[in-house]
């Protein structure tokens, strides 16, 4: 493993009445192999950039420890450590020019000074920089920013990435060009890369791994798509997917889970309440099933989100083409039971 | 809209340095009818050699106090910026010594520093350094009086540097211990050149406060021992209220003017000139 995150815990001792001490992260472990992209998600607060700044050295763990390429990181300054950051606002020296931001970590390391033009050189020609290496951070677009603070971890060649939301401060067509853009950068580096965000698009597209953090806990670890198709909590379960997994209180009484208007056969789900998820597009409109009031529609061109309702339930579902017309009409939905994911409906959520 | 600003202006400013070019002309004891004369009181102030050792003393204790309160202060707000009662504490405490008055101030120095009974007079003493005479030694008393100021300025320029450095980004300073900065070179690299605008405020509001010292000097030297601490703004009040005479004190008046706007843009294009547009 590359890097190991191994039990790790962090108080907070907070500061009086605004912030009242807390545990922001409680036996946290992840395991990175070298080349992996592992994208760390979850709602703010949730102590997923904690976790990224432990492994970059600007916070300290209580307990537990941190290892890259078998050494601890333990009491090691971010200085003596083989990482590089990407940060959401960028951090680009504003007094430096383009070039000199991109020389400085080099400068720092005392790189010799051709040596230092070839590689930001390089570096430069990677993103696309060339034009804008005379300019200062405040003469550059956001995009542009972005690409110079990418060009400013990667001219260092280091053991290990590690992103903080760095797309979040752009616009939505940027965002998703330059996700693309960085997703293949980092492959071809064949670097191993840590990566926060709250944008579950990110985390499907970009990730060999997802973690899904809540409350300071790791919730699960795995591949995207297990994490998607078998998501083991319903937290994980609503947190990744658009629209959201639809989430029912449902009822399991001999072998039949009956939520709202919907009632199948529940063979091996012990008798009392739970909690049953379908994601919208398992929500099956046809000729059978149950009868339900289309409340809202979005249309978004090659699919439609519906918000339906009947029978003390609200579910959304996916059409696909445009299907605006249907608000205020009554269509059939069905649930396929293969599809249905049983949870525990206490605050765990664990998948039954 | 430019009117009122305008108004005031002229009143206060443009109007009394037109009076003193005026003045500085005459020949005038505040009794008698003024005459003018020319540039005489000019050519005396030069050929008497006076204005130079004015200039010269007043340009040295400037550079001392500028020089001082400027390193001091940022020391301090660097070694004073973060959370902690004690920490702010420390800061009112440094702080204070700017709001008491002069006077004040000039006293408790006097008694601090009397070559008798003070407490500097028994530590001098005690390191063998035998009688100091803080503010009667011609060689000592200039710098002395520049270390009161010091002392007295300081806790400005800390508190205009405390904002200074609450604008640095938190993220540029964790980007450059990444990229391998230690403290020193992200002083050096970050924090400093954020910090220029700042220090060129500091640098002209103190190289201003020092030009104008007057209560320190005539609290406790009145600009003895042989004249080692008669700086130009003193001299000008030794020629109206002592010597009566007002040309002359005009002139002073008129050459301290220029000498003061001369040094501070001086300061301020080479503190935010160099950083590009800081």
């Amino acid at each position: 493993m590359e890097l190991v995150l191994d039990a790790i815990c962090k108080r907070f001792v907070g500061d009086g009445k605004a912030r009242p001490p807390h545990d922001a992260l409680t036996d946290v472990s992840i395991e990175i192999p070298k080349g992996e992209i592992c994208v760390v998600v979850g709602p703010s607060g949730c102590g997923k950039s904690t976790t990224l700044r432990m492994v970059a050295g600007l916070d300290e763990p209580d307990r537990g420890d941190i290892r890259l390429a078998g050494e601890s990181l333990r009491g090691a300054p971010p200085q003596a450590r083989d990482v590089a950051m990407v940060f959401q606002g960028y951090a680009l020296y504003p007094h430096m020019t383009a070039r000199e931001n991109l020389e400085f970590p080099l400068k720092m390391r005392a790189v010799p000074a051709d040596e230092r033009r070839r590689r930001v050189d390089e570096a430069a020609e990677l993103l696309g920089l060339g034009r804008l290496l005379g300019r200062r951070p405040d003469q550059m677009s956001g995009g542009e920013r972005q690409r110079v603070a990418m060009g400013r971890a990667i001219v260092r060649k280091p053991r290990l990435f590690l992103f903080d939301e760095p797309l979040s401060n752009l616009d939505a067509a940027l965002r998703g060009d330059l996700r693309l853009e960085l997703g293949l950068l980092v492959r071809r580096l064949g670097a191993t890369a840590m990566y926060v965000t709250h944008d579950q698009v990110e985390a499907m597209t970009l990730a060999d791994r997802v973690v899904v953090m809540r409350a300071g806990r790791v919730e699960q670890i795995g591949p995207p798509r297990e994490i998607y198709e078998r998501p083991r909590t319903s937290f994980v379960a609503g947190f990744l997917g658009h629209p959201r997994m639809n989430l029912l209180a449902a009822v399991a009484e001999r072998g039949v889970v009956r939520a709202g208007p919907f009632a199948f056969d529940g063979a091996g789900a012990r008798d009392g309440a739970l909690e049953i998820g379908v994601r919208p597009e398992d929500v099956v409109i046809g000729d059978d099933g149950h009868p339900l009031v289309v409340r809202a529609a979005e249309p978004l061109g090659p699919e439609t989100h519906l918000v339906l309702e009947g029978g003390g339930a609200v579910l959304r579902a996916k059409v696909p083409g445009f299907a605006g017309h249907l608000v205020g009409r009554e269509v059939r939905a069905s649930i396929d039971p293969a599809r249905a994911h049983l949870f525990d409906p206490g605050a765990g959520g664990a998948r039954l | 809209m430019l009117g009122p600003s305008v108004l005031v202006l002229a009143t206060f400013f443009v109007a009394p340095l037109a009076l003193a070019v005026r003045d500085s002309l005459t020949s005038w004891d505040l009794l008698s009818p003024p005459v003018y004369v020319g540039l005489a009181n000019y050519a005396r102030l030069v050929a008497s050699g006076e204005l130079a050792a004015l200039v010269g003393r007043t340009l040295q204790f400037a550079l001392v106090v500028v020089s001082l309160s400027m390193s001091l202060g940022l020391a301090l707000a660097l070694a004073l910026n973060r959370p902690g009662r004690l920490v702010a504490f420390v800061r009112s405490a440094v702080f204070s010594a700017y709001v008491v008055s002069w006077v004040s101030v000039a006293l408790l120095w006097m008694w601090l520093l009397d070559a008798d009974q003070g407490v500097f007079a028994a530590g001098a003493r005690a390191l063998g350094l035998g009688r100091v005479g803080f503010l009667t030694d011609p060689g000592v008393a200039r710098l002395t009086l520049a270390v009161v100021t010091v002392w007295k300025i300081t806790g400005f320029s800390m508190v205009v540097f405390l904002v200074g450095l609450q604008d640095v980004p938190r993220d540029l300073l964790e980007a450059a211990s990444l990229d391998g900065a230690g403290a020193w070179a992200r002083f050096r690299h970050v924090t400093w050149p954020l910090l220029r605008p700042t220090a060129a405020f500091v640098g002209t509001t103190s190289l201003i406060a020092s030009f104008q010292a007057f209560d320190v000097v005539r609290v406790m030297t009145q600009g003895g021992p042989v004249k080692a601490t008669t700086l130009l703004v003193y001299a000008i009040y030794e020629q109206v209220f002592l010597d009566l005479r007002v040309g002359r004190a005009s002139a002073l008046t008129v050459v301290f003017f220029a000498l003061l706007s001369g040094l501070s843009m001086l300061q301020l294009w080479l503190m935010r000139g160099r950083g590009g547009r800081a």
